[in-house]
């Protein structure tokens, strides 16, 4: 065997592994070369001198360094290892478990026999080489066999090796666990076979800590041993950058308070078509001389960074600058990368300049809703005591008139002075009412419990009088304990239980009040045996000053029911009625958990 | 009864002020009734200024709330924080029914707060109980008085 022709073809076999490399994202960190039996001297010799020749020796487009050549000082190594009187055995033991832990940096494929991989850790192949010539020790191959997880034949005899097929093999690989995909045949022992066994075949090795690479093929056995070392990390790199680039979020990565990397989201966010434009640029010099808050935005800028650091993330609101100065609000996300000992900041822009107009919109809605609520209210009030004024007046007068002038008039100014009096009444009665509805409102502070309980009872002692005309029965049952304004509910429980009263059985009038708790609600009843509802009125009784009945026979303004609507309603509860005309009335009412 | 008790009604609607006096006048009140129609005449009043320089000092004042330029509650305040007019005692009379008015007023140190009633006869009930008891029975300083 010409070694001239050897060496060509190990440069070649190194060329294409780099290339697939190469293609697979991968960093060439290292090879070994480990030569083969036929021409072995020639070909250390030639690599020798290409070492010397260039210091590292480059192969193929990748950056190769060669660590380990020489054949013979492997055989050195081994002769070394026996006259230590280590058992070889116990130098494959140690390997295996090495390699079963993961930090066997090595394994290699070749007829060569032990030979020390980067870190100096001894490796083993699979066959030994003594200086006595091979031997391929069974007892080997069954230490080495269970480490074996695949065993792939990329190509198959005479096939070329070429980047896509090792490529597509390397893809199916398992990444993270131990895997030695070794030759699955023995090429042939003899120094004669090797001419007839022209295999290509492929010998790939990984662990947690890298890949190792190596290829045979037929006429050298030439193997080669590329340490690609956290290829994963690569791999995941393209990955990442990838998902950088293509982000919608504006991502950009900060180091030593300059931005040295930004994705196209963040280029959009600030509307720069020139990359180069925020290369090396400082947040501070994106962002106005002051936040909204009022702070110096570069003294703030420090604080935050350092939070994030501190912390492990941050995120805050943000005003910053597009290059054209006009200014938008972001939701700034920091989190530091470990990074070599750098410090280093991934950052997030959120643009919520639509968020924050939309938030605005809302305050001020809200506050001229508050303000409008108030004026209501201010207005109510004043109405309802202004217009009491005159109406007192004139009541008062009639009276005085009726008082003055009684039988000095005739009979229809007594009618007449009536009306005007009752009426006078009325309105102030209605006033009165309004004023109660529209001074409906719960407290923002923080709700008592109330026992329910204890409101009933105090509801039916205010109804007392109404309760025993009407000589009704009525059954209070379990009720809870729930969080609201003491006054308002007492005024749902008096006004519902004083219309059960009120439009109550004359035989045998009956009041029932119960309570149930459905999800995260309870629900209140008030039933009766009363007259009851046409359901065509179910709906408007519950408007302001509805009413149903003749004056006369039930009195009320018809604010009762307006009023509880109001006050369930505010408590995010729902008011309703079930009733048929002459059939009774239940008035339900549900109201949340405390 | 040594000496006729001085009533300053404070009141800005002749209708009201009016009915008080009938109402006093009816019930046959021994009091000496003096009306002003709003806070700044009733302090000219109690402080014997101007037109009012010949007046008495009243014992009791009954004051309407509502007011224009000066509300009662300020006239009350102003009362209250004169050494030489705190004594005296001030009802209040108003329409409204509002517990904030009812609080704020009491802790201006008003001596008593009336709703106005709509109704002609618990207004002359009203009326006759102020005399019965603020008229006949409560005892007034020495003092008082323009004798």
């Amino acid at each position: 065997m010409n070694p001239t022709s050897a060496y060509q073809k190990i440069s070649e076999k190194i060329a294409l592994i780099s290339a697939t490399m190469k293609m697979l994202g991968w960093t060439v960190l290292g090879i070994t070369l480990l030569g083969a039996l036929i021409g072995v001297h020639a070909l250390s010799a030639k690599i020798d001198e290409e070492l010397k020749l260039h210091g590292d020796a480059i192969y193929g487009t990748g950056r190769i360094r060669i660590f380990e050549v020489k054949f013979r000082a492997l055989l050195a190594q081994i002769e070394l290892e026996r006259r230590d009187g280590v058992s070889f055995q116990k130098h494959v033991q140690d390997l295996s478990e090495a390699a079963e832990r993961g930090t066997a940096l090595f394994s290699a494929y070749s007829n060569a026999g032990i030979v020390k991989d980067v870190t100096g850790r001894l490796a083993y192949t699979r066959e030994v080489i003594t200086p006595d010539g091979i031997v391929a020790g069974k007892e080997l191959l069954a230490v080495w066999f269970p480490l074996e997880r695949k065993i792939k034949a990329v190509a198959q005899q005479g096939d070329k090796l070429n980047p896509a097929v090792i490529a597509d093999a390397l893809r199916e690989a398992d990444q993270s666990s131990l895997k030695f995909i070794s030759l699955s045949e023995r090429l042939a022992r003899e120094e004669d076979n090797y001419h007839k066994a022209k295999l290509s075949r492929l010998t790939l090795s990984r662990n947690l800590l890298g890949l190792y690479f190596a290829a045979t093929t037929g006429l050298l056995i030439p193997l080669v041993i590329l340490t690609g070392r956290m290829e994963k990390l690569r791999e995941s790199e393209t990955r990442f950058r990838k998902l950088f680039e293509d982000s919608a979020e504006a991502i950009l990565i900060l180091e030593d308070g300059v931005f040295v990397d930004c994705n196209r989201a963040a280029f959009a966010i600030l509307g720069v078509t020139d990359p180069e434009r925020i290369r090396h640029i400082s947040p501070q010099s994106l962002s106005p001389e002051f936040q909204p808050d009022g702070r110096r935005s570069d003294e703030k800028a420090a604080e935050m960074i350092a939070y994030a650091f501190e912390r492990g993330s941050n995120l805050f609101e943000w005003m910053h600058l597009r290059v054209d100065g006009t200014p938008f609000m972001a939701e700034v996300l920091l989190t530091p990368i470990q990074d070599k000992g750098r410090r280093r900041l991934h950052v997030v822009w959120r643009d919520i300049t639509e968020r924050k107009q939309a938030e605005q919109v809302r305050l001020k809605l809200l506050a001229e809703l508050e303000r409008s609520n108030q004026d209501l209210e201010k207005f109510a009030y004043i109405a309802s005591h202004d217009l009491q004024e005159p109406l007192r007046m004139v009541s008062s007068y009639t009276q005085l008139l009726a008082e003055k002038y009684r039988g000095k008039l005739d009979e229809k100014a007594d009618k007449y002075i009536f009306y005007a009096v009752d009426g006078a009444t009325r309105m102030h009665d209605l006033i009165r009412d309004l004023l109660a509805y529209a001074s409906v409102h719960k407290t923002e502070s923080a709700l008592p419990e109330i026992q329910c309980s204890e409101l009933v009872r105090d509801a039916l002692r205010n109804l007392s009088c109404a309760i025993e005309s009407s000589r009704a029965t009525v059954i209070v049952g379990e009720l809870p304990v729930i969080r609201a304004d003491r006054i308002l509910m007492l005024q749902v429980f008096q006004n519902l239980i004083g219309n059960a009263v009120k439009f109550s059985n004359p035989n045998n009038p009956r009041i029932e009040i119960s309570s149930r708790k459905e999800g995260r609600e309870w629900f209140f009843e008030i039933r009766d045996n009363g007259i009851g509802i046409d359901p065509q009125f179910h709906e408007r009784i519950f408007g302001i000053f509805q009413r149903l009945h003749d004056r006369k026979k039930y009195q009320g303004t018809g604010i009762g029911l307006a009023v509880v609507k109001k006050i369930v309603e505010q408590y995010d509860g729902r008011i309703w009625v079930e009733s048929n005309l002459g059939q009774g009335a239940c008035f339900a009412f549900s109201f949340p958990e405390k | 009864m040594s000496r006729k008790i001085n009533l300053l009604l404070v009141e800005n609607n002749p209708g009201d002020a009016d009915l008080v006096a009938e109402m006093l006048r009816s019930n046959q009140s021994s009091c000496g009734l003096f009306h002003v129609s709003n806070g700044v005449e009733a302090m000219a009043f109690l402080r014997k200024e101007g037109d009012y320089n010949q007046s008495p000092s009243p014992d009791l004042i009954l004051m309407d709330l509502s007011m224009p330029q000066m509300s009662g509650a300020e006239v009350l305040r102003e009362i209250k924080t004169d050494a030489s007019l705190r004594m005296i005692p001030v009802i209040i009379m108003s329409s409204s029914r509002s517990n904030h008015d009812v609080e704020e007023l009491y802790s201006l140190q008003a001596s008593a707060y009336i709703e106005k009633p709509i109704d002609l006869e618990r207004f002359k009930q009203i009326i006759c109980a102020i005399d019965a008891f603020w008229i006949q029975v409560v005892r007034y300083s020495l003092r008082g008085g323009n004798e």
